[in-house]
């Protein structure tokens, strides 16, 4: 045991662990000599109230840089000479503080914990929604400029270069995520904290979402069933829109780009206010438009293909004190037409065609902009109130109420004479969330637990007409979770536990029912008396449980292990679906009495996060029992079975329950070669296949390899900080697939290359970003397969986008923006640090110091505040200054930055693997300093010892 | 089945088209069919062709098309096929 004294000044507590000393020279045989410096400080900087880790806290002994805080909050102070160590800790969002670390002379290694709150009558308070309950498995996040550089493509597209990501496209140029092979049904969408309610299940229906609604767009890969729901199998992606402003004042942003193949482009815009009149109330507003032409392949147009998008959304907001409440509104709609070469009617026709390198009747195709039948017109509209409490002693409660109406309308070729859908969608769905985020407990210095506990409920309708196809159904759920969190100095372990109960009764057409019933798929007393219609109804108990681990080997090192149960109930499709598919000329039955599917997972991953490096790789299997699977009927010979309907004839397809088994890796890594150039890769690899018979299952992406080189330039020819990117991707064949399941044998492998280059301009103080990329340079030839597209098409060819940004701010409000600015200046209105929570300006919550816990500590408050002159005022400019540019570093990983779960990713740390800062809202809050700042500047640091 | 869109020189059956649409197309909800004693299946199949476009699929010479490649070789989409196996009895 080493004796380590520490001191802590009146500002700041300071906990020193004694017991987690590594190792502890024997004092005694020691003889009395010169002090030799080789001691080791292990410092974990962490939040005083809530013992998060701090990460992105500058610590300078002195005058000497020793490091940067990394995610977890460590740093490592090597060769230290015993004697009083005096700490200098400084982030812009909690200002600086000093610590003294007394380091004995027998001493080899120190473990320190610096708590870190704000300077004397500068409290900081922790305010906004704290980060959904950590995800232990890997996720990445897509922020700022890796945002950006996607704007102007639709949703999935946004994804495609996350590693465990491949797209499923559809016959209208839009696309389905798929994460590690899971999609649809088993893939969650969260929008602004709420469960997308659409239908997921078609192939071909993309999901009903603006990729501009979010600023912030997670992808969480592996089971998480217990954070966000029962059918959270193969993951999550999570949209989190930008946060209200604090400052008053106003803020916007324009996008507008432009493509040449499918020509067309799009618009976006976001305005962000805060009263300054009223005080807590801010209002944010966003709109955006898309008109695309129909792209071309190399060699012909993908007629019909074109696309209209539009959305718009508001949201406002009040904040008195920690009480917060917030209403929004957002609506999307589009209107999709889906290619003509797509021939799905007829089996014959179908078939034929395959072997056809062109579509047939390809001479009359053209790239325009007119949307004809077959295409598909959806409205998904979304309502939701907030409101954020303080309850007691316990902790947080948030309780959200959330209304979404999804209305697809599919039309297919008819006769003139015919008008409306043929398929009409409406489903109407109510959720209600509340959670409690327990207040941390500190069980000892090193040692706190942080959970969340919740109760969900949903109720839904849905109601369908047209062609035979799926029945009207009422559902209700209702779930209670919870989730700890057990958080050490280098180690971390997780548990949550959920349940979730699903009631669902389907309304069924009488001939539908009875065709069940011939098929073999239902009873003929399983739903009761048949009048019109029978009425089957079927409840679900389902339970998810998590349970992980993390340990931090050494500075800058994450390790995981993450093991899932997760229950799935059947989607109503796979208990009832009966007809020919919109997608496939198959006979589609489903099986009512399908029960839950069960997975155990488990993945295990490792990241590190260094200045120059940042890589994260993993590897996971799943093992689903019950997997429910689309596929050929077999009859008791085993013979596929076919049905005989007017158009022809049709292999009946059926939903069947299989044991499956996903598993593989995934991976990414950044590098900074020089500074100026980054490096950086992705790896994808998924197998599935059913257990026992080993046969592979459909549409699982085959191997995906990306690499990327990107060159930096602070500001060429009098330009603003410039990029160019150079980018390749390789998607092998898929060599495992199932003949009997698949019409059409896979596609061969493509490699694509592609290009950006951007560059920001400056007038006065108003910003502008322009960027112009191209895909598929070399113009190849190549299908998808999980296209939906590769059975008649090719994939479009070469195409350019131009891309123009740039931040508005309204002059009539720039001198009141300055008035309020001044009194604010030294906090970032908007920053978000650690575990996604803001800081705000304000007494800080009394309760989160733990009920006396820190203040009973014996050490905690023996040092004394050490003068520093005329410190005040010029940490104010400075922190006023990094203030403007904290607002403008949110992190901007590239899109193939491995990054770690949200609860631990610290924007400081991604933003190391950025050197350049994003421009986009720094001109701001700048009053202080009337010329205009320079965004590519770094505050000079000191070199390291 | 012998005629323009099938070519079986001596089948028991001889088809010819009995009506024409606006453009002077034929359609075939009126034929001529002639028997002569055999069998053999026939074919109908009702095929839509909507324009791509704004640009007509139906074009003259589409049942020839069938003919030489098959119903499969033209544009548009099968919404109907049915086969009926034809025996004409000799009188």
């Amino acid at each position: 045991m080493s004796s380590v004294r520490l001191r802590s000044f009146t500002t700041v507590a300071l906990v020193v662990a004694l017991g987690a000393a590594r190792t502890a020279a024997p004092a005694a045989a020691e003889p009395v000599a010169a002090p030799t410096c080789t001691a080791e400080v292990d410092a974990h900087v962490v939040d005083a109230g809530s013992h998060a880790p701090l990460a992105g806290v500058t610590v300078r002994n002195g005058d000497t840089l020793v490091g940067e805080s990394d995610a977890a909050g460590h740093v490592a102070i090597a060769g230290v000479c015993p004697g009083v160590l005096v700490l200098e800790l400084e982030r812009a969002d909690l200002g600086l503080s000093l610590h003294e670390v007394e380091v004995g002379a027998d001493v080899a290694t120190v473990t320190v914990e610096l708590e870190v709150e704000g300077l004397v009558g500068e409290t900081i308070e922790l305010v906004e929604a704290p980060p959904p309950p950590p995800a232990m498995g890997s996720t990445t996040t897509l922020t700022a400029e890796a945002l950006e550089r996607t704007r102007g493509r639709a949703f999935a597209d946004v994804l495609a270069d996350v590693p465990g990501v491949s797209l499923l496209r559809t016959g209208s140029g839009l696309a389905k995520p798929i994460v590690r092979g899971q999609y649809g049904r088993r893939l969650l969408l969260l929008v602004d904290g709420v469960r997308h309610r659409a239908q997921e299940w078609g192939l071909d229906h993309t999901p009903e979402v603006d990729p501009f609604v979010a600023d912030e767009l997670t992808v969480v890969r592996g089971a998480a069933g217990v954070a966000y729901g029962p059918d959270a199998i193969g993951g999550a992606i999570i949209a989190t829109p930008p946060a209200l402003r604090r400052a008053p004042g106003v803020e916007g942003e324009l996008h507008v780009t432009g493509t040449d193949n499918g020509r067309g482009g799009g618009v976006a815009a976001r305005v962000n206010a805060a009263s300054a009149r009223w005080p807590g109330l801010a209002a944010m507003a966003w709109g955006t438009a898309r008109r695309q032409a129909a792209p071309s392949t190399p060699d012909y147009p993908l007629d019909n293909t074109g696309a209209a998008e539009w959305s718009v959304g508001a949201t406002v907001g009040v904040r008195r004190g920690e009480t917060r409440t917030l209403l929004s509104y957002q609506r999307y709609a589009a209107e999709l037409g889906v290619c003509t070469c797509v021939r799905t009617e007829s089996r014959d026709d179908f078939l034929a065609q395959l072997d056809q390198a062109t579509p047939t009747g390809v001479e009359l195709y053209r790239p325009d902009f007119d949307i004809e039948r077959p295409s598909q017109e959806v409205t998904h509209d979304l309502a939701i109130a907030r409101h954020e409490r303080p309850a007691g002693d316990l902790g947080t409660l948030r309780a959200t109420a959330a209304v979404q109406y999804d209305h697809r309308r599919e039309y297919d070729v008819v006769r003139q004479a015919t008008t409306g859908p043929q398929f009409r969608f409406r489903l109407l769905t109510g959720d209600l969330d509340v959670a409690l985020d327990l207040d941390p407990i500190h069980l000892d210095d090193h040692l706190h637990l942080r959970g969340q506990a919740g109760v969900v409920g949903m109720a839904q309708q849905h109601r369908y007409g047209g062609l035979p196809l799926v029945p009207d159904h009422v559902a209700g759920a209702g779930g209670a979770y919870l989730v700890e969190r057990l958080v050490g100095h280098d180690y971390e372990l997780q548990a949550g536990l959920r349940y979730d109960l699903m009631h669902r009764a389907a309304s069924i057409e009488r001939t539908d029912f009875l065709r069940l019933v011939r098929s073999g798929q239902l009873a003929e007393d399983a739903c009761g008396p048949l009048g019109d219609t029978a009425s089957c109804a079927s409840t679900f108990h389902t339970v998810s449980a998590s349970l992980g681990g993390l340990y931090l080997p050494r500075a800058g090192w994450t390790t995981r292990l993450d093991l899932q149960l997760a229950q799935r109930p059947p989607n109503p499709d796979e208990q009832y679906l009966n007809g020919t598919s919109p997608t496939f000329p198959v006979l589609g039955l489903g099986k009512p009495d399908l029960g839950a599917e069960t997975t155990v997972g488990a993945t295990a991953s490792a990241s590190y996060q260094g200045e120059r490096l940042a890589l994260e790789v993993s590897a996971y299997g799943n093992r689903i029992d019950d997997y429910i699977s689309f596929e050929p009927a077999i009859d008791a010979s085993g013979e596929p079975i076919f049905d005989v309907l007017i158009r022809g004839t049709f292999p009946r397809f059926v939903t069947r329950p299989i044991d499956a088994l996903f598993y593989g890796a995934d991976g990414g890594v950044t590098a900074r070669a020089t500074s100026w150039l980054e490096l950086a890769g992705s790896a994808s690899l998924v197998r599935a296949r059913e257990r026992g018979s080993g046969r592979p299952l459909v549409f699982v992406p085959p191997d995906r390899f990306t690499a990327s080189a990107t060159a930096r330039h602070p500001g060429p020819w009098g330009l603003g900080p410039s990029y160019l990117t150079l980018s390749g991707t390789y998607v092998a064949r898929q060599t495992r697939f199932d003949p009997d399941a698949d019409l059409a044998p896979p596609p061969p492998a493509y490699a694509l290359l592609g290009a950006e280059v951007g560059v920001e301009l400056r007038a006065d103080d108003q910003t502008f970003r322009v960027a112009l990329s191209g895909q598929n340079l070399t113009n190849a030839r190549y299908r998808d397969y999980t296209s939906l597209l590769r059975y008649f098409a090719d994939q479009p060819g070469r195409a350019l986008l131009l891309r123009l940004e740039r931040p508005v701010r309204l002059p009539h409000h720039r001198l009141k923006e300055c008035h309020a600015s001044h009194h604010l200046s030294r906090v970032p209105p908007d920053l978000r640090p650690v575990d996604g929570r803001r800081v705000r300006r304000g007494r800080r919550r009394r309760r989160q110091r733990g009920g006396g816990h820190h203040h009973g500590h014996p050490r905690l408050h023996a040092g004394r505040r050490r003068s520093r002159g005329d410190g005040r005022g010029r940490r104010s400019r400075r922190r006023r200054r990094r203030a403007a540019d904290d607002r403008s570093a949110r992190p901007r990983p590239p899109a193939t930055t491995p990054s770690r779960s949200p609860s631990r990713t610290g924007s400081r740390t991604r933003r190391r693997t950025s050197p350049r800062r994003s421009p986009m809202r720094a001109t701001s809050t700048s009053c202080s300093s009337p010329a205009p700042r320079w965004t590519g500047r770094r505050r000079p640091t000191r070199a390291p010892r | 089945m012998d005629g323009p869109a099938a070519t079986n020189p001596g089948a028991a059956l001889t088809h010819a088209y009995g009506d024409t649409d606006a453009n002077g197309l034929p359609i075939g909800l009126d034929s001529d069919i002639t028997a002569v004693a055999g069998t053999g299946n026939l074919t109908v199949t009702l095929r839509h062709l909507p324009p791509v476009s704004g640009a007509a699929q139906k074009v003259a010479g589409l049942a020839e098309q069938v003919a030489a490649d098959g119903i499969n070789a033209l544009p548009g989409e099968t919404d109907a096929s049915v086969t009926f196996p034809v025996t004409v009895a000799a009188p």
